[in-house]
Formats: structure tokens, C-alpha cells, sequence
């Protein structure tokens, strides 16, 4: 069944072609974000109220918002019981993810495993795995150990009470790739640099010793 | 190479990949492997009912390595994702033969072997790893006294060795 956005019921949306635009997903419940698309039509499958290109690249968004969610009951706990309410958190997101959630126009695929650097408690850690694996999504148990750039921008993607999640800019992520699996990370290096990359990535990948014709 | 000429020889190469993504054998692979949530993107390739091609996921591989990251773990642990349709390559027989006995396969294509490794064990069914088979020469009495335990505790055999392994090494400790 297709239906045109801003039916409720739809349980697909058209996203019309002609240049990057944004359309809004409708019926995506908790998740009011837009899908930026270019090049031609495509539909995009809504189950559940989640729009799939939705719930690829903003996945993580509606993580944090769950694990807001939980922090909060946690700490109404720890106040009826006169304990300390749980300590805010920062997540950092690294790798494609971070590329997915700031809505790169990149041409993306990435495995299921979620890098990030953290500074949250062991519960809250393993709060945040379980919301990842209900997404189909895992923890990458190594992941905080990515190596990135000193120069890496982190760019606020979701901010609630007790949970910050920050997104790796794409220059540093990119660089980070091209450093580090340059062979698995070429069509992805190859198709920024087509787009005209930014001088900061030409900078980055002089500074880091990136040889950038290897990937031409 | 300077930045501009750096940027027009990958236009030329973008182009090429652009063109790949949009084939058939790609979109193909993508679905399945989308599908099977191994792979998640942003192209907006819909997800399709396996199996695929094996011939279509070494293509696309090219296009997209992270196919050749997962194949090796798929055909071991969900072999029925890939059709065989053609002999499986000798680099590629190489990997699976480490995977199915828990060893550190050689890399593939540009992948590294802890990759292929690392994802045995979340494909298919979750956190198990390839069994693999020991032989072992046992006396009669050893062998009557593997099926009385088997036949008193309602267990294979294996796991009566299993479960003795484990009480052993916790007596141990």
C-alpha cells in the first residue's frame, strides 16, 4: 500500500525527486526528524510507525531518548529511596554511525556494531546495549578505543535531562577511516573527495600522513 | 597529485561506484543483507527475502567491502543467505576453513582476519560460535560409562564431556 506523506496511516511515504530536499516522515512517533534524499523517487517502507531510512539514520537519537527515559525513572527511584540520582552522561558517537545521525549525503552502509566513547556508569552501559540490541544494533565492545583525530568536532545530535549524545564531525570520521582501513573505507573516501572535500579534510589528511591518491 | 586533480580523478571513480550501486546485483545483495539486519543504509535499497547469489555478493563486494566482512561469517553460520552458484574461491575456502575450526582466518580481500572473526558469532544464531569435532580413543569401560551418564542425566554424550569439562576446570580454580 503507498499512500503520500502527511497521511497518518500511511505505511509508506514518497519522497519526490529534484535536488536534495527534506520531507517529513509522517506517523514516525517519537521521531520528528527529516529525510534528506536526493537523485530519484524512492519510497520509503514505514513498519511500526518507523520509517526504515528513519530508523537507519536516526536510530541513535531515539536510543538516547529511551535511555533519557530510563535515567529519569532511575533517578525518581534513587530519590524515594534518598540515594544519589544517577550521574549524568555524554555519549559520543564515532564511526558511520555518527555519519548516519548527522544525516550525511554520503552513500552509507555500515554494520551493526555501534562505536562510541562514553563516560556513563556500568547500568546505564548496559541499558544502553540492551536499547542498542532491540534495534538490531550492538555495542562495539572495543569501540571507544577508534582511534580519531585531536582536531575532531563533536556535534550535539540529542540533549535531554541526564543524556548528551554528540556525533563525530564527518571530516574526522572520514580521516579516521582512511587512516585506519583504507581498503574497506575506499568507496566512501572516494565519494567525498567526488563531492569536493573540505579543505579541513585535505589538512587533516596532510597532517595525518593519509595518502589520498590511493583511494583514486 | 594536487587537491584538484586528486578531486576529478575521484569524480571519475565515484561515478563508476555510483553506477555499481545501482545494479541490480548490488541492490540485491544490499536487500538481503538488509534483511537479515547485517547491514544497514541510507541509500534506500528495500530489503529482500534471501537467498542471494554468491557471485552477487562477491561482486558487490567490490563496491562495498563490508560484504566481504560479513560473507565469510554468513556462510558459516547462515549459509541459507548465499546461493551457491558457483565454486566457492580458493581465498574465500581458505577463510572459512579457519572460521569453522575458531581460527584466525587469513584476510580477505583487503579485510583483515579479526573482522571476519569478530562476526561469527553475531550472525546467525547470537553468541554461538562452530563447533568442532575431536576424535578421541576411549576404553570399553570409558565408553559404557559415557552412556550411563548420558542415559542418567537425559544428555548427549557430548554433553556429558561438555559438563565434565566444566566441573573439572571449576574444581580447579
Amino acid at each position: 500500500m503507498v499512500r503520500r506523506k502527511g497521511d497518518e496511516t500511511a505505511e509508506r511515504v514518497l519522497v519526490t525527486s529534484g535536488g536534495a530536499h527534506y520531507e517529513e516522515a509522517s506517523g514516525a512517533e517519537s521521531h520528528t526528524e527529516f529525510v534528506q534524499r536526493s537523485g530519484s523517487n524512492m519510497y520509503l517502507q514505514i513498519s511500526g510507525f518507523l520509517v526504515d531510512e528513519i530508523y537507519t539514520r536516526y536510530v541513535l537519537r531515539a536510543v538516547a531518548k529511551q535511555l533519557d527515559r530510563w535515567f529519569i525513572k532511575q533517578a525518581e527511584q534513587a530519590l524515594a529511596a534518598h540515594l544519589p540520582a544517577p550521574k549524568p552522561c555524554r555519549i559520543r558517537l564515532l564511526g558511520q554511525m555518527a555519519l548516519l545521525e548527522t544525516g550525511s549525503s554520503l552513500s552509507l552502509a555500515n554494520t551493526k556494531d555501534v562505536d562510541v566513547r562514553a563516560d556513563y556508569e556500568y547500568s546505564a552501559q548496559k541499558e544502553f546495549e540492551r536499547l542498542l540490541q532491540r534495534k538490531g544494533l550492538m555495542l562495539d565492545p572495543v569501540g571507544h578505543e577508534a582511534w580519531m583525530p585531536r582536531e575532531t568536532r563533536y556535534l550535539p545530535v540529542f540533549q535531554g535531562r541526564y543524556v548528551t549524545l554528540l556525533a563525530a564531525d564527518q571530516d574526522a570520521v572520514l580521516i579516521s577511516k582512511a587512516w585506519k582501513a583504507p581498503v574497506k573505507n575506499a568507496p566512501l573516501i572516494r565519494e567525498y573527495l567526488s563531492q569536493g572535500a573540505s579543505d579541513r579534510f585535505f589538512e587533516l589528511a596532510e597532517k595525518y600522513d593519509v595518502d589520498l591518491e590511493q583511494f583514486v | 597529485m594536487n587537491r584538484k586533480q586528486i578531486v576529478l580523478a575521484a569524480r571519475k571513480a565515484a561515478a563508476r561506484d555510483a553506477r555499481a550501486r545501482r545494479d541490480a546485483r548490488f541492490s540485491r545483495a544490499m536487500g538481503v543483507f538488509k534483511r537479515a539486519g547485517l547491514l544497514h543504509d541510507n541509500t534506500g535499497i528495500e530489503p529482500l527475502r534471501g537467498p542471494v547469489a554468491l557471485s552477487d555478493v562477491l561482486w558487490a563486494g567490490r563496491y562495498e567491502p563490508r560484504f566481504f566482512e560479513l560473507l565469510p561469517a554468513v556462510l558459516v553460520k547462515k549459509p541459507s543467505l548465499v546461493h551457491l552458484d558457483r565454486a566457492v574461491p580458493a581465498d574465500l575456502r581458505r577463510v572459512l576453513t579457519a572460521l569453522r575450526k575458531n581460527e584466525m582466518p587469513p584476510d580477505f580481500r583487503g579485510v583483515p582476519g579479526d573482522d571476519l572473526l569478530r562476526w561469527v558469532p553475531h550472525v546467525g544464531h547470537r553468541n554461538k560460535t562452530p563447533t568442532r569435532s575431536k576424535t578421541f580413543r576411549l576404553r570399553q569401560q570409558d565408553l559404557k560409562l559415557l552412556e550411563e551418564l548420558a542415559q542418567k542425566l537425559d544428555a548427549t554424550e557430548t554433553g556429558v564431556v561438555r559438563a565434565g569439562l566444566r566441573a573439572l576446570h571449576q574444581d580447579m580454580k
